[in-house]
């Protein structure tokens, strides 16, 4: 069984890293002090030993463990806040726009048209009964997230990738596809009845394929509008 | 005055005595857990076997009710269970008695505060069994979904009996008993306390209860005005979170969360507190650290306030915002493993007793243990992106809420049941009912973990059209951890026939059982409306166990020597 999915996308190795770099801090933090709880209870004796921990002597067990579980803290921010940095930011160069639109209780995809512009009348739109998200391997794209009515999340599992589409607003996020494959996309915040049956997929090609899927998209009559 | 010949309806119904406010709640509040349990047992079936009719329920869920259910299980559980249990129930019948007081400062303030929750409670089951469906927006109630999506317009005043109204009303009522409480329990500490009593006598207890009353009175009024905004949204078509109209949904998670991350102080401190009782008790030993404890407490009680945003990473704040709240979050560790440290180091070399409060106190501490340490995986803002609205977060906070709610409450029942009711719950049926309860709470919460970290998402009624999550072994870890919770259920049949059991037999406990040294074992057992003869005097700090060079091993606060 593996513990977390298949990873997809440029950073996922990297956000993964998060989770077993904390789960090897938090592991040992368990066990010392689980340790110490049993090494407590087994200590007892015919009469216990009468100290309140009021002075520096008998307190500084208990300091040196928050030193050191301060000192984890800082390591796991030191490295989390990096890649922080890395997932969030957006990459000076992006090469494809694509916009998704979550309304109850689908995703729509957009590309942009011959304008290069996403949210404009050109665009190109995957929506129902289609509801697959074709992606470019190894390019970087951009991300638009919208919503049409609540609050929805576009959630790719094996991108390590979950931001909300949000009613009002668009929020710019990123990834770059490096695996081939198709993937699991559901919605992940709760949107109302049939929240419970939301879901799409992703759908990684080489960019020649891409750039085939878009031409034919661009073809299509205009009765899919 | 309590001297008079009371009429019953004054006696036990509208009574201003703080004892019997505090049953008054703990009895409400055991009341909604098994509510609350029982939906938990019905969509907990329902995820193990999909589409199978459910044993004492009916039909499978269709995802309408499966919401419906999973909303009130959350909002049942925090709002209607551990707040009325821990800090009501328990602060009602112990501050008084531990300042050495004959009652609340503002006694009808009290009375008042447990009808408003009442009816709190009274509007929220209505709320359940309305024609058109209960609520089903989740506990957090996030707009736009919570006004309906501003589809259509409301129509005033129909639009008052639905779900959601009466959800938020019930909410904005609860909340409003809960400050009236808190006002009394800081009043009381203040402007109360007996002879001899002074800040730094005062058990652990009273000063964790006071600090969770301060913080819930910090955090709430944001959240109070947002129910109230939204409440209008619904009924009368403001717009205050339609962002058509200029408004914003993200402004009720602010303020949602503002009060959302330190409501969980709010419950964890009475628990602590519970704990910081039984463990010294039962350890023959002093409370380790007893000042630092508080400090340590006032630091997270602090940090606590300015973490909320946590809950936002991935609602797109400004990134800078999400490393702001990500260093503040996982910084709360440090002060909380002071205090986790400190108790443990209150055992170490003592001479124990594992009687049934003991054994619930310690496995508050360990179960809380794994809670406390799996918040670091979501403190950090990179791997919440991941893990966030996954079942890893619905491992995590079981892993915190039910230690508090249920372990923690459970110890204190079976700790103060002997001074409130004058009987002695079994010890034997009070083991079984422990290790059934700590056994099967793991079987159902650890799974959870797995079903998050492969990308389970939550508030879903049926996961077959997932194809990943629909495979071997995650369909096993569901049926594992519906089990648990099934055994979590017969764990408090024992309980029950325990309290039954107890209740009936004419065995009187003594006076001190546990030879507990702080105010409350003076009291008689049950204590009258009053508390006192003659109010006691202190002469001494609440934990003075084993003393070198005394042949006794306890010195009550209240006897001079
Ligand atoms: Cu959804
Ligand atoms: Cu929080």
């Amino acid at each position: 069984m593996k513990i977390l999915p298949d990873r997809a996308s440029s950073y996922a190795a990297e956000v993964d890293s998060v989770f077993w770099l904390i789960l090897l801090f938090v592991s040992i933090g368990f066990v010392i002090t689980l340790a110490v709880l049993l090494y407590a209870i087994f200590s007892k004796r015919e009469r216990a030993k009468y100290f309140t921990g009021s002075n520096w002597r008998e307190y500084r067990w208990v300091a040196f463990g928050m030193i050191g579980i301060a000192l984890a803290d800082f390591i796991i921010l030191g490295y989390e806040l990096k890649v922080w940095h890395k997932t969030q930011w957006l990459p000076e160069e992006t090469h494809y726009k694509v916009g998704v639109l979550a309304r109850q209780w689908n995703f729509e995809y957009y590309y942009p048209g011959p304008d290069g512009q996403l949210w404009t009348n050109d665009d190109i739109i995957v929506r129902p009964p289609q509801d697959t998200l074709v992606l470019p391997l190894n390019k970087k794209v951009m991300v638009e997230l919208r919503s049409a009515d609540v609050i929805h999340a576009l959630f790719i599992p094996a991108f390590r990738f979950k931001y909300d589409c949000i009613p009002g607003r668009t929020i710019q996020r990123w990834f770059e596809p490096t695996k081939e494959g198709i993937y699991m996309v559901s919605c992940a915040e709760l949107c109302g009845v049939l929240h419970s049956r939301m879901r799409s997929t992703v759908k990684v090609v080489p960019e020649s394929a891409f750039q085939a899927f878009l031409q034919q998209k661009r073809m299509e009559p205009l009765a899919t509008k | 005055m309590h001297k008079e010949q009371q009429s019953f309806i004054r006696k036990y119904i509208f009574s201003t005595d703080h004892k019997v406010i505090g049953f008054q709640y703990t009895i409400v509040g055991l009341f909604m857990a098994l509510v609350g349990g029982y939906l938990a047992y019905v969509f907990r079936y329902n995820l193990a076997f999909p589409g199978e009719s459910i044993p004492f329920f009916g039909d499978a869920l269709d995802p309408k009710t499966y919401n419906g259910f999973v909303t009130y299980h959350g909002a049942i559980m925090f709002f209607w269970v551990a707040m009325p249990i821990l800090l009501a129930g328990f602060g009602n019948l112990l501050i008084p008695l531990m300042v050495g007081t004959d009652d609340m400062a503002f006694p009808t303030v009290n009375m008042l505060s447990f009808w408003i929750f009442f009816l709190s409670t009274v509007v929220l089951l209505i709320s359940l069994f309305l024609p058109s469906g209960p609520f089903d927006g989740g506990w957090t109630i996030y707009p736009p979904l919570s006004a309906d999506g501003y589809h259509v317009k409301p129509s005033f005043p129909a639009s008052i009996a639905t779900g959601g109204t009466l959800f938020l009303l019930a909410l904005a009522l609860e909340f409003t008993s809960m400050i009236m409480g808190g006002i009394n329990f800081i009043v009381t500490t203040i402007a109360k306390r007996t002879q001899g009593m002074t800040l730094f006598r005062l058990p652990i207890f009273v000063w964790f209860q006071n600090i969770a009353a301060l913080i819930f009175m910090v955090s709430v009024g944001p959240v109070v005005a947002g129910a109230v905004m939204l409440l209008l949204d619904r009924t009368v078509g403001t717009g205050f979170f339609d962002p058509a109209r200029g408004g914003d949904p993200i402004l009720w998670q602010h303020l949602f969360w503002f009060f959302g991350h330190p409501e969980v102080y709010v419950i964890l401190l009475p628990a602590l507190g519970i704990i910081g009782e039984i463990i010294p008790t039962f350890s023959r030993k002093p409370l380790f650290g007893y000042r630092m404890m508080i400090y340590l407490v006032l630091v997270a009680a602090f940090l606590s306030v300015i973490v909320w945003a946590h809950h936002q990473f991935v609602a797109g704040i400004d990134p800078r915002m999400g490393t702001f709240f990500s260093v503040g979050t996982i910084l709360i560790s440090v002060p909380f493993a002071g205090v986790i440290l400190s108790l443990i180091a209150t055992m170490f070399q003592g001479k124990i007793r594992f009687t049934t409060a003991m054994c619930f106190a310690t496995g508050m501490v360990a179960a809380f243990l794994v809670g406390g340490l799996t918040g670091i995986f979501l403190g950090s803002d990179v791997f919440d992106i991941y893990a966030h609205d996954t079942y890893f977060v619905v491992a995590h906070f079981h892993y915190t809420v039910f230690p508090i709610a249920i372990l923690a409450s459970l110890a204190g029942i079976y700790y103060w049941f002997p001074k409130f009711t004058g009987k002695q719950l079994n010890e034997t049926l009070g083991k079984i009912h422990f290790w059934l309860t700590f056994i099967f709470f793991n079987l159902f919460a650890f799974p959870l973990f797995f079903l998050g970290l492969a990308g389970q998402h939550r508030r879903i009624a049926n996961y077959e059209v997932f194809d990943y999550l629909a495979q071997e072994p995650f369909t096993t870890l569901r049926v594992i951890a519906t089990i648990g919770v099934i055994g979590i259920w017969i764990a408090q049949f024992v309980f029950l026939w325990n309290l039954i059991k107890t209740l009936r037999s004419k065995e009187v406990a003594e006076r001190n059982p546990w030879n507990a040294t702080t105010l409350e074992w003076a009291a008689d057992s049950p204590p009258p409306h009053g508390n006192w003869q003659t109010p006691p005097v202190v002469y001494r700090w609440a934990y003075e166990y084993s003393p070198e060079n005394q042949t006794k091993d306890f010195i009550p606060q209240y006897v001079q020597e």
